[in-house]
């Protein structure tokens, strides 16, 4: 009886005081920063089924490219060489062997098929798996037309971006900027839109006008950008969809195109009037402006934080040229940057946590960022002229331009589109037909 | 009577006891199945954003409506049977598994308890006992059977407190060295401070993962608005599961049979 009596004792102690105290406990708090490796082989199709824009077998093989493109740019991720797997055969959604993926390295896999449907359209199907786990993680099909295939290819990317990294993607969007040709002395800068990675490319205007500063409204469908028209600065709504283009006023002065609150309903700009640049915000529904800023020195470059209580604009108030914050109403005014050098450029990060900019220094420019309260600077990029930074929507990669020196012959000079991520690794020249300067980021094409 | 009374009462207790302790792996279960079953969504607003670029197309909004497409999803709905067909193969690969873990649970806690009551001859004898069916694991797998023998060899020695703690701190450093160069730390994560994540591991005397690792606060994995932590917890499971079996000394396996990893992101984030 007692025997039995301590046994129980026993296993109800053993049972009770199990997880606290037996455990080894090791923290790790170091680890490596190294792109998690990603398969993606050709998404499956038919050689029979054909499309106006290919075979599905085609169709499927180019969706995996754009997808390992969009991956590998991320710089987060770093897709297998194809070569690895070209003899390991899936099943079209089945499950996967993991074994010879987890082979040849591999720790995230994508599968995927392309069908045709009986009106025409494709279906696409993707699945995300977790070569280690041996688990399926996200999977989605999408009906569309099969020319629209590139554009699913961006949409799965994003996907796969958020199931593997929690942050929204950034791929199904596009960029606008100035396109630049021509001798230096007589530049042609024309108004120029493209897919993110550079595909789809096509020109807005002709080139006529001299054109500076596009800036994306929050829709997507609108662009404002400042052309000088007659030798005055003129800002323009252009629609994208319509190709409409329609003056929003004159404003000498003016050296910046308006930025649209993330509402889309205002705008916000700097005009200089009599020698004296000052910050205006000017509702769109009703084009009334109103001044926010009344300092009798140089106010340039707002930006709204995501939430519209907040501007981020640059003043030589004090001395030299600062960033500073201000309520929407132009109260409370606070000076944020404390670094040596010039302050210009600033912009709010989509996810409102850091403030990007243009930072002149010893003869250097830099891309950096600093948080709303001024603390934290980092700088990104360094060059000869860095500038005029953009947010991918989700806050996560800059892109700006960089000039390059001129010779002493006066040759050079040209500008290219780069992309860092806010890391400060990964910087990428973003490809485009020709020289490149003022780029700005579209919100992500829901 | 009364002992009666007192002998169930215990037993109630110890029941209780143990079913406290296995009933998280139960409802961990239903979630790992959840987790298998993504399902296939539809996205239909595709075709309409893609429409924008190439013509100027007014009428954006409206192939949203179009009844073929509420036809297809109607025909679409059983496409996810052959998916779900593939889904559920490993069920039958985790039960097993599942079934094994009660086992190594108990006796990683024994060992342990073992200093604290010497006296008590039935704990040391469950933990003699307990041990003996995990060296029955042991072999099972494809243990290299040199590390195991050493183990045999050594006998367990009585160690003091302050002996148990300096073999703790170097085993310690050892895991470290080995799961860091696994972890692929989530980079650029939102609130690195609140990333935090505990992952307990069942190791067999090889090093081998006795079963998958354990992502102790895993209800927050599928909460609404904690990506960031899902993410964050995968990979700190992809670390282990890369870096396993471990290279740890034998003779502790006492020591290191049940570890709860903890990482913090905190520092490669934070700057």
């Amino acid at each position: 009886m007692r025997k039995l009596f301590s046994l129980l004792v026993g296993l109800t102690l053993a049972a009770l005081a199990t997880p606290a105290s037996a455990v080894l406990r090791v923290d790790i708090t170091r680890g490596n920063v190294d792109p998690l490796p990603i398969a993606v082989p050709d998404f499956a199709g038919k050689a029979a089924e054909l499309t106006q824009d290919g075979s599905t077998e085609e169709i499927g093989r180019n969706i995996a490219a754009v997808i390992t493109n969009n991956l590998a740019r991320s710089g987060l991720f770093r897709p297998v060489d194809p070569k690895a797997f070209i003899r390991i055969k899936e099943v079209p959604g089945g499950r996967p062997g993991f074994g010879n993926w987890r082979a040849i390295g591999a720790q995230a896999l994508v599968t995927g098929q392309v069908q045709l449907q009986n009106d025409g359209r494709i279906r696409v199907e993707y699945r995300l798996w977790d070569v280690l786990g041996e688990s399926q993680m996200s999977g989605l099909q999408y009906y569309s037309a099969p020319r629209t295939w590139r554009q699913i290819a961006h949409m799965i990317s994003d996907a796969i971006y958020k199931r593997l990294t929690g942050e929204d993607g950034y791929f199904n969007t596009r960029i606008v900027y100035i396109s630049e040709s021509g001798p230096n002395q007589k530049r042609i800068k024309r108004l120029a839109l493209m897919d993110q990675d550079g595909y789809n490319h096509r020109f807005l205007t002709d080139g006529k006008d001299l054109v500076l500063t596009p800036r994306f409204s929050p829709n997507m469908q609108e662009i404002t950008y400042l052309a000088y028209y007659n030798d005055r600065p003129r800002v323009y709504l252009y629609n994208i969809d319509s190709g409409k283009q329609e003056v929003l006023g004159d404003f000498p002065g003016m050296t910046f195109a308006p930025r649209f609150s993330p509402d889309g309903n205002k705008v916000i700009m700097s005009l200089a009037q009599r020698g004296n640049s000052d910050i205006y915000e000017m509702d769109l529904r009703t084009r009334r402006s109103t001044r926010l800023t009344f300092d009798p020195n140089i106010d340039t470059s707002p930006s709204y934080s995501p939430d519209s209580r907040q501007i981020v604009f640059n003043s030589d108030r004090g001395g030299t040229r600062q960033l500073y914050t201000m309520d929407a109403d132009g109260k409370n005014v606070k000076r944020i940057s404390f670094g040596q050098g010039r302050y210009s450029t600033p912009v709010w990060s989509p996810r409102g946590d850091l403030i990007a900019f243009t930072k002149q220094a010893n003869g250097r420019f830099y891309i950096g960022v600093l948080k709303p309260d001024g603390k934290g600077e980092r700088l990104l990029s360094e060059s000869y002229l860095d500038e005029g930074p953009t947010w991918s929507p989700n806050g996560r990669v800059l892109i700006f331009f960089r000039q390059a020196p001129y010779d002493r012959y006066g040759r050079g000079g040209g500008s290219s589109l780069w992309s860092v991520d806010l890391t400060g690794y990964n910087l990428r020249r973003v490809v485009t037909p020709l020289d490149a300067s003022d780029p700005a980021w579209s919100p992500l094409i829901q | 009577m009364k002992k009666a009374i007192i002998i169930s009462a215990l037993g109630h207790a110890a029941l209780i006891a143990l079913l406290a302790m296995k009933l998280p792996f139960l409802t961990r279960e239903t979630e790992v199945i959840e987790e298998e079953f993504v399902p296939v969504e539809l996205v239909e607003h595709l075709e309409e954003v893609a429409k924008a670029p190439p013509p100027p197309p007014r009428e954006e909004p409206q192939p949203e409506e179009k009844p073929v497409e509420e036809q297809q999803q109607a025909a679409v709905e059983p496409e996810p049977t052959p998916p779900d067909d593939a889904v559920p193969l490993p069920e039958p690969e985790k039960k097993p598994k599942e079934a094994q873990k009660p086992e190594p649970k108990t006796p990683a806690a024994s060992p342990k308890r073992k200093p604290t009551p010497p006296s008590r001859f039935s704990a040391s004898r469950i933990a003699a006992l307990l041990d003996k069916s995990v060296d029955q694991e042991a072999p099972a797998t494809e243990a290299p059977k040199k590390p195991f023998d050493a183990a045999k060899l050594l006998e367990r020695p009585q160690r003091s407190a302050l002996e148990t703690a300096q073999m703790a701190a170097s085993l310690r450093s050892l895991i470290r060295s080995q799961v860091e160069p696994c972890w692929s730390v989530p980079a650029g994560a939102r609130g690195a401070e609140e990333l935090q994540v505990k992952i307990r591991i069942y190791l067999l005397p090889n090093g081998a993962l006795a079963r998958a690792p354990e992502i102790v606060d895993s209800a927050r994995m599928y909460a609404p608005g904690q990506e960031f932590f899902r993410v964050a917890a995968e990979s700190a499971r992809r670390a282990i599961q890369r870096c396993a079996p471990l290279k740890l000394p034998p003779d502790t396996y006492d020591i290191w049979r049940e570890t709860e990893l903890i990482f913090d992101p905190k520092e490669m984030l934070g700057g």
